[in-house]
């Protein structure tokens, strides 16, 4: 495979990545203003909750990656931005901020809420998608100079 | 105060929905043009009713955004503008696949490149018969310059380049399915991953020193890794036709060379002819395939060696666990039947293309088809 159509393949799954995970941002921002701080929208509880479900697969495959990464020693960049985020080296460490992320998702998908369950989240998250935008961007400026 | 918030807020929300205008044009430009791009051509067809689903959820998403510009908080803002950044980038990597579409449409109004076009299709949906790929998955072939392979996961599409000068020279196409072996590393990517980075990794920590074992790690996780896998693949497609014709392709003066994105040919043809040596390929197959390297390996550059950290034994660990994972290749248990239409040739008449093609290859033979 030339690089440059390796470059752009790897940018549109991560600009995927960070759709999903933006539009779980923008639901997760709207349910904290309308549960936390009291303030009115117009979208459905319910359908705010499903919008943030719909990161789940993503931290469940990160936290595979991350315990991968401890045993063979490799982390992709999305994984190095989290360690680089919490300031582990330790993947394992990442681990379980991961899992401590899912069962702060899965409380909020109970519609149970919690600040310190939102902040949790809303580090992660903000994290995973700045990196998959930013590194999105950067292999498509690569592959146009390839 | 409540009036310049007002004002301020009414601003960024018109701000927000000038950039979603500027985006709505660009889906219906795209729209046309996908429209336009429709044609006879099944593939094609097919290929554009994915990214037509594509260019529907960019659309859907720009309306939820424009709804959501109605909340005028600071936070909203940042993450609104930050999704329609990341549309912006679908538009422009889905205009970047028109532009494969739109060469393959203009070729199929010439009559031979049309043939050559639906041969190759014809060719690479039989390869891909015998890999373990989903039935939905898209493969689509289409000229450019170079070969090369983009896979787009999410809508289950792969586009396989083949170079327009190859496009009339079959025997060459054995190189497609070094692609397809690119498809078949990342539907396996895991396992594939869990099992031979802690090889390469012991490998490498007999013989580099600690600090620089990331940076090749690196290496072999982003690129080696996965060109290795794919010739394996290829040549348990291809046999010992797909060396020869890399060694042509590759016309490469120094075969220990490395390359970031690649690795050296003398890696790539010791981890095919390894693969072959451990699954018990027949050992006709693998005479050949050594005879075939060589062919060209013994009049050139004797006494470059690998690096370290590319080392033979380190490929030799990548065929291994290869050969445990692609136990019975197409080539291997088809060998017979190659053969056969091996000694037919040039008389092509009714044959399978997994076998005529690579046949042609091997055996110089450059007419039939």
């Amino acid at each position: 495979m030339a690089t440059r159509w390796m470059l752009i393949s790897e940018a549109w799954s991560l600009n995927e990545l960070a759709l999903k995970v933006g539009d779980a941002l923008i639901a997760l921002t709207l349910l904290k203003l309308s549960k936390l701080q009291g303030l009115a929208v117009e979208e459905s509880e319910e359908e705010l909750r499903r919008r943030v479900l719909a990161v789940r697969p993503v931290l469940h495959s990160l936290l595979r990656e991350a315990k991968a990464a401890a045993g063979y020693g490799y982390s992709s960049p999305l994984l190095k931005a989290l360690q680089r985020e919490y300031g582990y080296a330790d993947p394992n460490r990442v681990s379980e901020r991961l899992r401590r992320a899912l069962e702060a998702l899965e409380r909020v998908g109970k519609g149970e809420y919690r600040k310190e369950d939102f902040e949790e989240l809303e580090r992660i998250l903000e994290c995973v998608a700045y990196e998959a935008s930013q590194r999105s961007q950067e292999l498509v400026a690569m592959a146009s100079r390839s | 105060m409540w009036l310049w918030l007002h004002v301020a807020n009414a601003m960024s929300r018109e701000m927000l929905l000038r950039i979603i205008d500027d985006l709505r044009v660009d889906v219906a430009s795209l729209e046309g043009l996908f429209r336009a791009a429709r044609s006879s051509d099944p593939k094609v067809t097919a290929l554009v009713d994915r990214f037509e689903r594509g260019l529907s959820k960019v659309k859907q998403g720009l309306e939820a955004l424009a709804k959501q510009c109605r909340y005028a908080y600071r936070e909203l803002y940042t993450w609104l503008l930050f999704m329609l950044q990341r549309y912006r980038q679908t538009i422009y990597l889905l205009h970047t696949v028109y532009g494969l579409i739109s060469l393959r449409g203009i070729l199929r109004e010439n009559r031979n490149a049309q043939r050559s076009l639906s041969l190759a299709d014809e060719y690479v949906d039989s390869l891909i018969g015998e890999l373990d790929v989903p039935a939905d998955f898209l493969i689509f072939v289409t000229p450019e310059s170079e070969y090369a392979s983009l896979p787009i996961p999410n809508v289950k599409v792969f586009i396989i380049i083949l170079p327009l000068t190859n496009l009339a020279k079959p025997w060459k196409w054995v190189l497609l399915s070094h692609e397809l072996g690119h498809l078949y590393y990342q539907l396996h990517r895991d396992e594939i991953l869990t099992t031979a980075l802690p090889a390469i990794e012991e490998e490498l920590r007999d013989s580099i020193r600690d600090k620089e074992i990331r940076i090749y790690m690196d290496l072999w996780c982003k690129y080696w890794l996965q060109e290795i896998v794919s010739d394996i693949v290829a040549v348990g497609l291809c046999g010992p036709a797909y060396l020869k014709m890399l060694v042509m392709e590759a016309t490469e003066p120094k075969p220990a060379r490395v390359y970031a994105s690649h690795p050296p040919l003398d890696a790539r043809a010791r981890a095919q002819i390894k693969y072959l040596q451990l699954i018990g390929a027949p050992e006709e197959l693998t005479r050949t395939i050594e005879r075939v390297w060589k062919e060209y390996r013994e009049k050139i550059d004797k006494m470059a060696l690998l690096p370290d950290y590319l080392s033979e034994s380190i490929v030799e660990r990548v065929s291994n666990i290869m050969a445990d994972i692609l136990q019975d290749p197409f080539i291997v248990t088809s060998w017979r039947d190659f053969k056969r239409v091996l000694g037919k040739l040039p008389d092509t008449k009714g044959e399978d293309l997994k076998l005529l093609i690579p046949a042609m290859a091997l055996k110089d033979i450059y007419r039939g088809l």
